[in-house]
């Protein structure tokens, strides 16, 4: 079916630029590039011009390079005849006057360097059949994708190369990973699936074009969203692998360091093979070893898969925090910060910023350690950051608290194991078994952690204080005394071992 | 018209009409010639202004003209007796002593020659000339339209180099421009020698009177008496008188936007360098692009060709009310843009073939013949 | 008060001096008969404060048609004038000063080609014949001296050596294309020799009389300061100061650098623009006696009749021009009495018709006596070059730049201080492709500018 005829299947002065035989030429005036071209005129002389229809695009010959004079004739009788565009040789005569006319005129005018003519012939070609040229602008897209290695460079590609579209690709959330968030909320939009590495949809490509597309430029824009998918799959899924394997890298690599570290704190010890795995991180990995440093750990609600998720959240930590390492450890991650000044403060607020910035697939919470120097001293730092982040699992997404903050409440946060959760939940078998059992196990225990004092405790929930006062009187109801002393202690335990599983 | 003679006191006017038909670009500093003329006419007391029907049809009689450099001519001014030389050597060629002289041109330094020349040899000054505004070449008249020969040409130059030259109209050209050049930047020149019944169909006549006429309207205004009223009012009547005088239209008028060596590959017959400017019409926003090679060629007006060659084109200076051209100008300055139709005979065929757009290598046709 | 400057005006018997330090500006003024009150009342302006410079405004002193003694004009040309026609000059100051008119063969053309060889044998003889007249100058004047002058330095050196009693001026110091008005320069120029050399001595006597470390200089009339020196051998180039140096003052007064300024006198308005700092000149304008001299002068155009009518002119004008306008008293000395009150009056008057980003500037002192002493040193070039490509017209013009920059520096610039102000190659007319007159004006600031 031939379709160059009609209007809308017409290539416009814009198209021609971006992937036609303009997009080589110096544009002098960019004014009106949304005209469509109908046909290509190659003139000599300017009467030519007058004979010129609507819609072309009017080339000067070498011959008609007489100085700026002729240009603005040509321009003027050009703009007379409703001409798409006018393209003159590089004529050093040419000057802002002229220009500014082009500009009133509201005419796109293009300067080419060498032979004109050449230039005329190929916008025949282009303008005769614009699937041809809009072909020639998918394949450049396509390779143009092979030669990009991550989602944000693919998508770039389009936004770049594909005149008049803004592409983004939207998680089915409708997260914006990467290129123009305005694109998925344009008038008039393009969409295709784009699947994750497993064959599922993984998200979507969503192309905004200016105006109701023409059915060929439409089909176009689909074929080049399309072409980008598999490359997009690929890169995705090699993006995970590589942040798997760096970060199981970066696992081992620890466990090293901190073998190292006290095989070297116990002068005693073994002859200590380990030596040379000391150096490996710092060569390998780039990490800093010396000096003082402050751990953080990262964990999440202990029923989601945190390994399922551990590539998502090892990327997002690289693409919020660049330039420290992730590392899998224990049930969480763990980095840390290292400097001459640095403070647990500077850490827990950074890591508080970070945790709101990152992208991450499941909820994280952090804790911090303390400061401290070297290898060994990291260690140390980790476990209490590990600690710390205990606690914080039951305040949600972006909770960060640190070891110091805590004191000795984190010891209460490590209980929670199997055993020590069947005990208490036969001790607190009637406050359990109360409607809102749960409840009332977490508001003990705030009420504990602030030994008692129902205004803390409700500013800690985040609910009333007559809230809690009515919740006291229920614990009350179910048997619990709040008030002995040697009950305490046991009370603050039992309600620790079963938070977890109540959050 | 009443038997008139140019004297002393004619002289301002005579120069700044002279400035005003040499369509800007070549009126530059040619007040020397005033001077000069001045002093002549002192000496020799008036010429004669006669029209060509006044004498008698046999009288042999040619045109007088320099050609070269207003600026070489104003650093070597002329010694006084070219005409001398020149009437002596075409006086041989008729076998008679000339009885009149005529302009080759009434503009430019050129409509001051004539009346020097008439002045030395004490003949008439007939009112008519060959080309009613400047042109770069010297055939490029209605003479050479009519069929008189320019040929043969006498030429002198300041250093009294003289040479009687017989060949055609184009190649005595070129031989006497290479001379010019070598021999002081510009020469004077005796030609088209004929009889003056040839100039009835030949000559554009009353050109000197005109010149006056424009002259004495210039020279009103530049004494700025107060009478003439001031700024926009006095400069508004002059525009008004001027175009009452000349037939002019006012195609524009504003600030010179951009002036500067143009680009364009000009025919190399012509001397000198060509200059393009863009003036920015005050009232209605258009740009007026003036082409310039020696005198202005030609004004397209945001684009499209407003006016070209063989009509005149004169650049007013808005601030001191006297004609001015590219030379005089800088970016800022504010002009208005005058164009005086050429005589009829440059509308014809073969008037506009040697004297139109096309005769300066722009490849145009003239507004004139459109539709034709 | 570090970097002090007075700025003197003398004429008719008078002087207006101007004190200008940092933002204080005094005045003083009176009888300038003698050197013993000149010097009194420039002490007195001082009070005591070191002065770095005085500039002089010497143009009333040196009035050709009362100063100027009568002086032999020698032109060379390749050819003798025929019965005397064209070398008569239609003005009577001209015509006075030129106690003796002769030619002789010689020059060169505009691109330093000689046209004749020069007949030293005619020129010795006429020149004695000067000397032997009763003539004490002689202007010499070649043609296509501005291509090269090589004609006029062997004249000229004949000449000294012959007659060493008689002043000679060559018209090639004094620049500028076209012989006649060269010529009048020239002419003027050696007429005014015995004056400017009693000028300049006695402003040095009474400038060094104020401390050792007290330069003088002269406002010359494209608004620019030249040295005592070069005031000597062109007192030409101090003539028509006083307009440049009212411009100069006015746009420092109103603390711009470019404007356009209607300069209020009691009996008119004359208009005038200045452009970085220096005012606009032109070189075919009438000078002294209504003679065209190829030296550059401000340009001043007049606008006579009533406040109000002057007021609507200048109003016109300032709405056309992109720069700031600025409207100045340029009588004589603040509370100069009715003629001043005039000038005040108007300049109220025109003010009051303009936009309100209009600077009315009612000077402290005498603006011209102001303008004197801010003066800075300029260089003024015209002439002909032939380049066949534009790398050769960028050559030549660099040389010729730098000779202006050269000029500046002689003229007490600050090292470094030079720049070109403006430089245009103009394309001649009917000349063969690539001949171009070139302008250059160059300025820089004073040595003692703090």
């Amino acid at each position: 079916m031939k379709r160059a005829g009609r209007p809308a299947e017409q290539l416009t002065v814009d198209e021609l630029v971006r992937y036609g035989p303009l997009g080589h030429a110096e544009m002098l005036v960019g004014e009106n590039l949304a005209r469509p071209v109908s046909r290509v005129a190659l003139v000599s002389d300017l009467d030519q011009v007058r004979r010129c229809g609507p819609g072309t695009a009017v080339v000067l010959t070498g011959g008609l390079a007489l100085g700026a004079w002729a240009v603005e004739s040509a321009l003027r009788l050009a703009w007379e005849r409703s001409a798409a565009c006018l393209v003159c040789p590089a004529v050093t005569g040419l000057t802002q006057a002229s220009a500014q006319l082009a500009r009133r005129m509201r005419l796109p005018v293009f300067v080419v360097t060498g032979d004109t003519a050449a230039c005329a012939l190929e916008l025949a070609a282009a303008i005769a059949s614009p699937e041809a040229a809009r072909a020639r602008l998918a394949a450049r897209c396509a390779e143009l994708f092979a030669e990009r290695s991550n989602v944000r460079g693919i998508v770039g590609v389009i936004n770049s190369e594909v005149p008049g579209v803004l592409v983004a690709l939207v998680a089915p959330d409708g997260h914006v990973l990467a290129g123009q968030a305005s694109a998925d909320r344009a008038e008039h939009r393009i969409r295709v699936d784009v699947p994750g590495p497993d064959g599922r949809r993984w998200a979507e490509l969503v192309a905004a074009v200016a105006g109701p597309p023409s059915p060929t430029w439409g089909e176009t824009v689909r074929l080049i969203l399309r072409l980008a998918r598999a490359p997009l799959a690929a890169s995705v899924a090699r993006e995970r692998v590589d942040a798997v394997h760096d970060a199981e890298r970066g696992r081992v690599a620890l466990i090293a360091l901190f073998a190292a570290a006290r095989a070297a704190a116990e002068p005693a010890g073994q002859d200590s093979p380990g030596n040379g795995g000391r150096s490996m991180p710092e060569e390998v990995l780039g990490w800093r070893v010396e000096g003082r440093h402050v751990a953080v750990f990262l964990r999440s609600d202990t029923t989601l898969d945190s390994v399922t998720a551990s590539p998502g959240v090892v990327s997002a930590w690289q693409e919020a925090v660049q330039e420290l390492p992730l590392v899998p450890w224990d049930r969480g991650w763990a980095s840390w910060w290292t400097g001459d000044d640095i403070t647990v403060e500077q850490v827990v607020g950074t890591l508080r910023r970070n945790l709101a910035r990152m992208r991450s697939p499941i909820p994280l919470s952090g804790g911090v350690g303390r400061v401290a120097a070297g290898a060994e001293g990291l260690r140390e730092s980790l476990s209490q950051a590990v600690l710390a982040a205990g606690v914080t699992v039951r305040d949600g997404h972006g909770t960060v608290r640190s070891f110091d903050e805590l004191g000795y409440r984190v010891l209460l946060a490590s209980l929670s194991q199997p055993e020590l959760a069947d005990s208490a939940r036969v001790v607190l078998a009637d406050l359990l078994s109360a409607p809102d059992g749960p409840v009332l196990v977490t508001t003990l225990a705030a009420l504990l952690d602030c030994s008692g004092s129902t205004s803390q405790a409700a500013a800690q929930l985040g609910v009333h204080r007559n809230t809690v006062l009515g919740r006291v009187e229920r614990i009350r109801a179910r048997g619990v005394d709040l008030d002995r002393p040697d009950q305490r202690l046991a009370l603050h335990l039992a309600c620790y071992a079963l938070l977890p599983e109540l959050s | 018209m009443t038997a008139r003679s140019i004297t002393v006191a004619d002289v301002p006017a005579l120069l700044a009409g002279a400035e005003f038909f040499s369509t800007s670009a070549a009126g530059e500093g040619i007040e020397f010639a005033g001077v000069w003329l001045e002093d002549i006419l002192a000496h020799t007391g008036p010429v004669e202004l006669v029209a060509a029907d006044d004498l008698d049809p046999d009288t042999p009689c040619a045109a007088v003209g320099a050609m070269g450099s207003t600026v070489a001519m104003a650093e070597l001014p002329p010694s006084g007796d070219e005409p001398v030389v020149l009437a002596r050597s075409l006086a041989g060629r008729f076998g008679a002593p000339l009885g009149a002289v005529m302009p080759l041109n009434a503009a430019s330094v050129n409509a001051l020659h004539p009346v020097a020349a008439a002045a030395v040899l004490g003949l008439p000054l007939i009112d008519c000339d060959g080309m009613g505004r400047v042109f770069p070449l010297i055939h490029q008249t209605t003479y050479e339209l009519a069929g008189v020969s320019l040929s043969p040409l006498a030429v002198v130059s300041a250093g009294h180099d003289s040479l009687l030259l017989d060949t055609g109209s184009a190649r005595a050209e070129q031989i006497a421009r290479s001379m010019a050049q070598a021999a002081g930047g510009w020469l004077l020149c005796g030609m088209y020698p004929a009889r003056v019944a040839r100039l009835r169909e030949a000559a554009i006549h009353g050109s000197v009177s005109r010149v006056l006429e424009v002259g004495r309207v210039l020279c009103e205004h530049a004494s700025g008496d107060d009478r003439s009223g001031h700024g926009t009012a006095r400069h508004e009547r002059l525009l008004r008188e001027l175009t009452a005088a000349t037939g002019a239209a006012v195609l524009g008028g504003g600030r010179v936007v951009e002036i500067g060596p143009s680009v364009r590959q000009a025919g190399t017959v012509y001397p000198g360098n060509p200059v393009g400017m863009v003036v920015h019409d005050h009232d209605s926003g258009r740009l007026i692009r003036l082409e310039a090679h020696n005198e202005l060629v030609l004004a397209l007006s945001d684009g499209a060709l407003a006016a070209a060659v063989p009509d005149l084109l004169c650049l007013l200076d808005r601030s001191t009310l006297r004609m001015t051209g590219p030379e005089r100008l800088t970016a800022g300055d504010q002009v208005d843009v005058l164009c005086v139709p050429a005589a009829p005979v440059w509308h014809s065929v073969a008037g506009l073939a040697l004297g139109g757009p096309g005769a300066f290598g722009f490849p145009l046709r003239h507004p004139r013949e459109e539709g034709r | 008060m570090e970097g002090a400057r007075i700025g003197v005006r003398l004429a008719a018997g008078h002087a207006h001096a101007a004190l200008v330090a940092g933002g204080e500006v005094r005045q003083a003024a009176g009888r300038s008969a003698d050197d013993r009150a000149l010097s009194r009342l420039l002490r007195g302006l001082a009070q005591g404060t070191p002065v770095q410079s005085v500039t002089w405004d010497v143009s009333a002193e040196l009035d050709p048609a009362s100063a100027g003694s009568p002086v032999a004009a020698v032109r060379i040309l390749p050819r003798m004038p025929f019965r005397g026609l064209g070398s008569g000059h239609p003005s009577p100051l001209l015509r006075a000063l030129v106690g003796r008119q002769a030619a002789v063969i010689g020059g060169h053309d505009l691109f330093g080609v000689e046209l004749a060889m020069l007949d030293i044998y005619a020129l010795l003889r006429d020149a004695a014949e000067a000397e032997a007249q009763g003539l004490t100058a002689l202007a010499l004047t070649a043609t296509g001296a501005p291509g090269c002058h090589d004609h006029e330095l062997v004249a000229g050196e004949l000449i000294r050596d012959a007659l060493p009693q008689l002043r000679v001026s060559l018209s090639h110091q004094v620049g500028g294309l076209g012989l006649l008005d060269r010529e009048a320069a020239t002419v003027i120029n050696a007429a005014l020799l015995g004056r400017a050399e009693q000028v300049v001595e006695r402003c040095g006597r009474v400038a060094g009389g104020l401390g050792p470390l007290t330069s003088s200089w002269f406002v010359a009339g494209d608004g620019g300061r030249i040295s005592a020196e070069r005031l000597r051998l062109l007192p030409v180039l101090g003539l028509s100061a006083t307009g440049a140096a009212a411009l100069t003052g006015a746009a420092r007064l109103a603390g711009v650098d470019d404007a356009v300024v209607g300069l209020a006198r009691p009996d008119g308005l004359a208009v005038g623009h200045v452009r970085d700092g220096l005012p606009h000149v032109a070189t075919d304008l009438p000078g002294p006696g209504g003679v065209r001299m190829a030296v550059p002068q401000a340009a001043l155009t007049p606008i006579s009749g009533s406040a109000a009518a002057s007021a609507s002119a200048f109003a016109l004008l300032a709405e056309h021009d992109q720069h700031p306008a600025v409207v100045a008293v340029a009588g004589e000395a603040a509370g100069g009495g009715d003629h001043n009150r005039a000038a005040t009056d108007r300049a109220r008057a025109v003010a009051a018709r303009l936009p309100s980003a209009t600077v009315l500037v009612e000077p402290p002192a005498e603006l011209a006596a102001i303008g004197a002493a801010g003066t800075e040193p300029s260089a003024w070039l015209d002439t002909v070059l032939y380049a066949e490509t534009a790398e050769e017209l960028a050559r030549k013009r660099a040389v010729v730049e730098q000779r202006a920059l050269t000029l500046v520096a002689e003229s007490g610039a600050r090292l470094g201080s030079e720049r070109v102000v403006s430089s245009r190659a103009l394309s001649v007319s009917f000349l063969r492709s690539g001949s171009y007159r070139l302008v250059v004006r160059a300025g820089g600031r004073a040595e003692d500018d703090a």
